[in-house]
């Protein structure tokens, strides 16, 4: 639940609340941006720092701490782009990468800025052209993604390729053979030409007439389902459905065989006095369930199970 | 419950069964031995009997821990952890394994650390780990049945019966409770608990407490829960299943009370010193015996599974 400091507008009475924040790190909701900041430049409202309107971005981090952080990486790894290759040895690259969150960190919690910045400038003005030159270089892991990228797509391309040539080549297939077919038939067949054609003519009907048999049966077998659907959905309703088929279930109590004497039943125990013998259940026991007359018929229950076992 | 427990069907011995039992474990552990060792040697192997009064020495032990330990310990975790160890004997022994894991089965909670407390020879942190590496071990001779019904439930039960039906008494019968208590105390070292049910067991309890007092005490409880009337009229209409019923039950019990005082022969400081030498002795042995069986093996050429090897049944994946 994010919450302006400002106008103490948050998440719940404003649902469009867009929080803002700008290089200090004091988070602001977008209204207050706009009517604050209307003249474009003005003072942070915590620590009174001279900030600019199009200073703020929004903020997508629920810690501002956060968004800094990442936003003063991004804008410094623009700078600090050095790879593994750059350096001779694995020691002096950790040694810059370390550097590097000295650095980050110094900016977060506002430590020696000035020194900072100023080291900073020396080493943009010292690496420059390597900066440029990795500028322009993807490293490793974007090229891997481009190479696949680039991969998937042509395996897609084929793949419609063959389709589409499958498809052609059986309708050609098709044609062709059939046309053979009866030229041959005109050709060698004694039959007169006139007859094999009429034939041909009348098979050709049929066929279309039963693609057009199969068409209607599917569009007639769709719009029952269909029908059947809304049938179905009109009816329904929010019931318990009665189900005819099937017994209705009848409890049979557990048969235990003890093997020993009749055990008492509940009613019996405690017109019998056994109660009176039993430690009584205090209140917390009797709350959590336990009544004395429980306790009692297991002990009683064990007492017989398997007494007459011989 | 009892009747469908694996306490019934798998660790309940008639006194015959339970000998044989004991012989064949006996003969299978010199058997293994039989090729390496030297005469003088097997002298030191204990035949059954003399098993049997080590184990008794132990539990003995064992009963004298349970009563120091401190917080104390419920009757039940004393009975469970006897019984673990009574069952466990006709494979191997270990009784501290046995009482730790009888608290964690009957919920009796101790932490290791103040469960080794209360053994006064060894270094603590070295009895933590030996007692945690045995849990699985003595698990796994049990065949994981861990479930053992104590007959304290019943005699509570027993008790509760007799005091609600048998209101002619002239004497208190929570007075029983504490004869009856050592009478569980002696039965827990003798074999009683693997050949009877817990709620015969209870009974005879009950009888051993009431004997002194009256005598008649047993039937008449008996008559009166398995429902046969006293006075001569209805007694006609008694069926003889149910005569049948107590007279066996009167027996039984009365057997099981002549079982707990046959067996139950105190174990002397003598002895116990015996069988304390006995033990290490036969302690020290045992690595150079499983030496040599290895060499042995060795030069055979390795053929044959190699002695000591524990090969494991392949279980089931759950991922399946």
């Amino acid at each position: 639940m994010r919450e302006c400091k400002k106008c103490k507008s948050n998440e719940y009475t404003n649902k469009q609340l867009v929080m803002m924040i700008n290089e200090c790190g004091h988070p602001l909701c977008k209204n207050c941006v706009d009517n604050i900041y209307a003249l474009n430049s003005g003072n942070c409202h915590v620590c009174n720092r001279l900030l600019r309107k199009n200073g703020f971005r929004e903020q997508i981090y629920d810690d501002p701490l956060i968004d800094k952080e990442t936003f003063l990486r991004r804008k410094l790894r623009k700078i600090y782009n050095l790879k593994q290759d750059d350096f001779e040895t694995l020691r002096e690259f950790g040694d810059y990468q370390e550097r590097f969150e000295t650095l980050v960190y110094n900016l977060v919690f506002e430590t020696d800025v000035v020194e900072t910045n100023a080291e900073i400038q020396a080493f943009e003005e010292k690496h420059k052209e390597q900066i440029d030159r990795n500028k322009r270089r993807l490293d490793e892991d974007q090229k891997w993604i481009e190479d696949q990228l680039r991969e998937e797509r042509a395996m897609k391309s084929r793949l419609v390729e063959h389709m589409e040539t499958d498809a052609r080549e059986k309708e050609n297939t098709t044609a062709v053979t059939d046309t053979r077919a009866i030229m041959d038939e005109l050709r060698d067949s004694n039959v007169a030409a006139e007859v094999i054609l009429d034939r041909e003519r009348k098979k050709q009907i049929e066929k279309e007439l039963e693609e057009k048999d199969e068409q209607e049966k599917r569009k007639r077998r769709n719009k029952e389902m269909l029908q059947t659907r809304k049938r179905a959905a009109e009816n329904m309703s929010f019931n318990t459905v009665i189900r005819i088929a099937g017994r209705a279930y009848v409890h049979q109590p557990l048969e235990l065989v003890i093997n020993g004497p009749p055990m008492p039943n509940p009613a019996e125990i405690e017109s019998m006095g056994y109660l009176a013998h039993i430690r009584a259940a205090s209140q917390d026991l009797i709350a959590g369930g336990y009544t004395s007359a429980l306790g009692c018929s297991r002990a009683l229950f064990e007492a017989r199970i398997d007494l007459f076992a011989f | 419950m009892y009747s469908t427990s694996t306490q019934k069907r798998e660790w309940t011995y008639t006194p015959e069964k339970l000998a044989a039992v004991r012989l064949e474990t006996n003969i299978k552990f010199r058997e293994k031995y039989e090729s390496v060792i030297t005469p003088e040697e097997l002298e030191l192997f204990v035949t059954p009997e003399e098993e049997l009064r080590m184990q008794r020495s132990i539990e003995d032990a064992a009963l004298k821990f349970a009563d120091k330990f401190r917080p104390h310990i419920w009757p039940s975790v004393k009975w469970t952890a006897l019984a673990f160890f009574k069952r466990a004997f006709l494979v191997w022994m270990v009784m501290m394994g046995c009482f730790y894991l009888a608290m964690k089965i009957d919920e009796f909670y101790i932490t290791i650390d103040d469960f080794v407390k209360n053994m006064n020879v060894g270094d603590p942190r070295q009895n933590a780990e030996r007692i945690l590496k045995l849990e699985p071990e003595l698990m796994k001779v049990l065949n994981y049945n861990l479930t053992v019904h104590c007959p304290y439930r019943p005699f509570e039960g027993h008790l509760m019966d007799m005091k609600t039906r048998m209101l002619l008494l002239n004497f208190d019968l929570e007075s029983i409770r504490r004869d009856s208590m050592r009478f569980f105390q002696n039965a827990l070292q003798t074999d009683v608990l693997l050949v009877y049910p817990p709620s015969q067991i209870a009974l005879a309890a009950i009888n051993f407490g009431c004997m002194l007092k009256s005598d008649e005490i047993l039937r008449e409880f008996l008559r009166k829960m398995i429902g046969i009337e006293e006075d001569s009229w209805s007694a006609r209409d008694v069926r003889p299943e149910d005569l049948e019923k107590l007279e066996k039950t009167v027996t039984r019990v009365n057997h099981i009370m002549r079982e707990v005082e046959k067996q139950f022969v105190a174990v002397t400081e003598q002895e116990r010193e015996n069988h304390k030498s006995r033990l290490s002795q036969i302690q020290n042995l045992l690595p150079i015996l499983n030496e040599r069986r290895k060499e042995a093996w060795r030069a055979g050429g390795c053929i044959g599974q190699e002695p000591g090897l524990v090969t494991e049944a392949p279980v089931d994946s759950d991922d399946e």
